[in-house]
């Protein structure tokens, strides 16, 4: 039943090439776009020529997910997917062909999905133009990977971005399913995103109080991310293994709690209007 | 015997009514004060053949097709449709069909991709194919258009096609041709008789239009105020009083002579007469020198049963939502 509910949420997302286009495809191009034009302006405005490390370029491409800009996108995709059917009044056809638990599921997987390959296109994006760089300015590609596996530091970037977008599309949705509205969902995350940038940007990314990181989801984005590219190790700078271990637990705990919460709301919720 | 008879029917799922509702309540909160849209409401649909169920606005027919669907919880009571509770069997989402009020469907998607999704939501080897279920309601020219824009009739045509798109055994559809016209209309109510009739599907539908729903159904129940007030099959309440219309001149003699058993109906009296009193009354007037233009027999229409009890439920509890 479940897959039955994925193949129809996927096929009427398929027919949204506004929702799939500005939710999860703009925000790679937006980036690669920029990165283009700061690469071709690289030169002149310091008069050196830059290393052309695909790691740390990898990691800024991820790390771009989590800026308030981006976030708006990805804000919206999620508070359509979820609310859509409140302000369409769709959900008097679907709901009663499945059970409650498997749409809101269909849809976590949908935004799950789109922000996957959202961030797959970034770091596609950031690869191909670290090639570019390198035949333009004829430069090796370095890749300078700050511990022993590279290749699984990049897929815990990776993974730390996807978690902290699909935290931020599970919160909207929640919002979403709670007020039965898109503009509700949407306003109040990217208030919400805004203000956590600001207060995130207060407290440095080596930070240690549990108390503060399990209160701020996005900056245990931060510090988890900045442990895993932490290329020299200062005892100012460095960050104890137990800072990122909870900012990383306290990111999931953050997603279970948002997905219980919005499975539990929306089970009990009654369409006596959508 | 009677015990063996009763097994293999339950077991059958014959004598299982398509649905059954026991003392249910239901009230929502409006600016703070609870409004009741169903009260102590029990009702028993039996499977095979059309339903109707009538009622004004605000009657409790939407909050009762909600609650059977699943879309709302009742406060108190119970109900069960096809034999189970709303939502407690996967396969009831496949045995029953909906179109609650308007329909609202996907304006993204053609009418044709909206049957294709539904129908893989149910599981295709039991679905309609989505070409036969837009021949059938008359959309098969519409098939690749999107749903967003197409008229009021046409989005009504769609709705009914998305309640048969699992092939369901019990088919529930709020004011199916509200919004069509005398064609479209017509061409619907012959799609319920068939499904009624050649594919054995119980149909149950709210109507305003006390025409069709006499036309239509075989049984009706009468909502007022979240209760019930009448319920049976159409022939039984329309036919209940056959009343003898008399037109005359001077209507006066035969309102003398009938006294308490007639009433004005415009210039005509309508009378509560055995048919043997008849040739009696009607001598009795043409020795008055009264002019006899008409007398037959009329049933009372479903609207002036509606009207009685709604008018009489009105009367008995004015203060009733409050």
């Amino acid at each position: 039943m479940l897959g039955r509910t994925i193949a129809a949420e996927f096929f009427k997302a398929s027919r949204r090439w506004g929702l799939l286009f500005w939710g999860f495809v703009f925000v790679p191009i937006y980036s690669v776009l920029v990165d283009v034009v700061l690469q071709l302006n690289s030169i002149h405005l310091d008069g050196v020529v830059p290393r052309i490390d695909l790691f740390a370029r990898l990691a800024r491409a991820l790390e771009g997910s989590s800026s308030p800009i981006a976030q708006v996108f990805f804000i919206v995709a999620a508070a359509t997917i979820f609310g859509g059917e409140y302000d369409s009044q769709n959900w008097r056809v679907l709901a009663p062909r499945a059970r409650r638990t498997d749409w809101i599921l269909a849809k976590v997987l949908l935004y799950g999905a789109g922000a996957f390959v959202s961030l797959a296109l970034m770091a596609l994006g950031a690869t191909f133009i670290a090639l570019l760089g390198a035949v333009r300015l004829r430069e090796p590609i370095l890749w300078q990977a700050p511990v022993d596996s590279p290749l699984s530091a990049m897929v815990m970037l990776f993974a730390i971005s996807w978690l902290e977008l699909l935290l931020l599309g599970l919160t909207t949705g929640l919002i979403a399913v709670v007020s039965r509205s898109v503009l509700v969902g949407a306003i109040s995350l990217i208030l919400a995103a805004f203000c956590q940038t600001f207060l995130s940007s207060q407290v440095p990314a080596s930070v240690s109080s549990i108390p503060l990181l399990a209160a701020l989801p996005g900056l245990c984005a931060d510090v988890a991310r900045f442990f895993v590219t932490r290329t020299e190790i200062s005892p100012a700078e460095y960050i104890a293994a137990r800072s990122a271990l909870v900012a990383g637990a306290s990111l999931l705990v953050w997603t279970s709690l948002t997905l219980c919460l919005t499975l539990a709301w929306f089970r009990q919720q009654q369409f006596n209007r959508e | 015997m009677p015990h063996l008879c009763h097994f293999f029917l339950t077991s059958c799922g014959c004598l299982i009514n398509a649905i059954e509702t026991a003392e249910l309540n239901k009230s929502f909160d409006r600016k703070g004060v609870p409004v009741a849209a169903l009260r102590r409401f029990s009702m028993s649909v039996p499977q095979g053949g059309v339903y109707g169920i009538l009622g004004q606005n605000g009657a409790g027919k939407s909050t009762l097709f909600r609650i059977c669907l699943g879309l709302i919880r009742p406060d108190s009571g119970s109900v069960r449709v096809l034999g189970s509770a709303p939502a407690a069997k996967a396969s009831l989402c496949r045995e029953v069909g909906a179109m609650i009020e308007s329909p609202r469907l996907f304006e993204y998607l053609t009418a044709e991709e909206t049957l294709r999704m539904l129908a893989g939501l149910c599981g295709r080897r039991f679905a309609m194919s989505p070409g036969a279920l837009l021949d059938l309601v008359g959309l098969a020219g519409a098939a690749n258009r999107k749903v967003g824009g197409f008229s009021v009739g046409m989005k009504q045509r769609l709705g009914i096609a998305v309640a048969l798109v699992s092939r369901p055994k019990l088919v529930i559809l709020d004011e199916p041709t509200s919004g069509l016209d005398p064609v479209g209309n017509q061409e619907i109510r012959h799609l319920i008789r068939q499904l009624s009739t050649r594919d054995g599907v119980t149909v149950v539908l709210a109507s305003h239009q006390l025409e069709e729903v006499s036309k239509l159904c075989d049984r009706v129940a009468i909502l007022h105020q979240g209760s019930l007030l009448a319920e049976g099959k159409v022939t039984e309440l329309v036919s209940a009083r056959p009343r003898l219309r008399l037109l005359a001149e001077p209507i006066e003699h035969a309102v003398a002579l009938l006294g308490q058993r007639a009433e004005r109906d415009g210039e005509a009296l309508l009378a509560t007469l055995n048919h043997e009193d008849v040739p009696q009354l009607i001598a009795s007037l043409v020795s008055r020198g009264t002019k006899i233009f008409e007398a037959r027999w009329v049933s009372e229409s479903l609207e002036s049963v509606f009207l009685k009890h709604v008018s009489g439920e009105l009367h008995a509890r004015p203060h009733h939502r409050s």
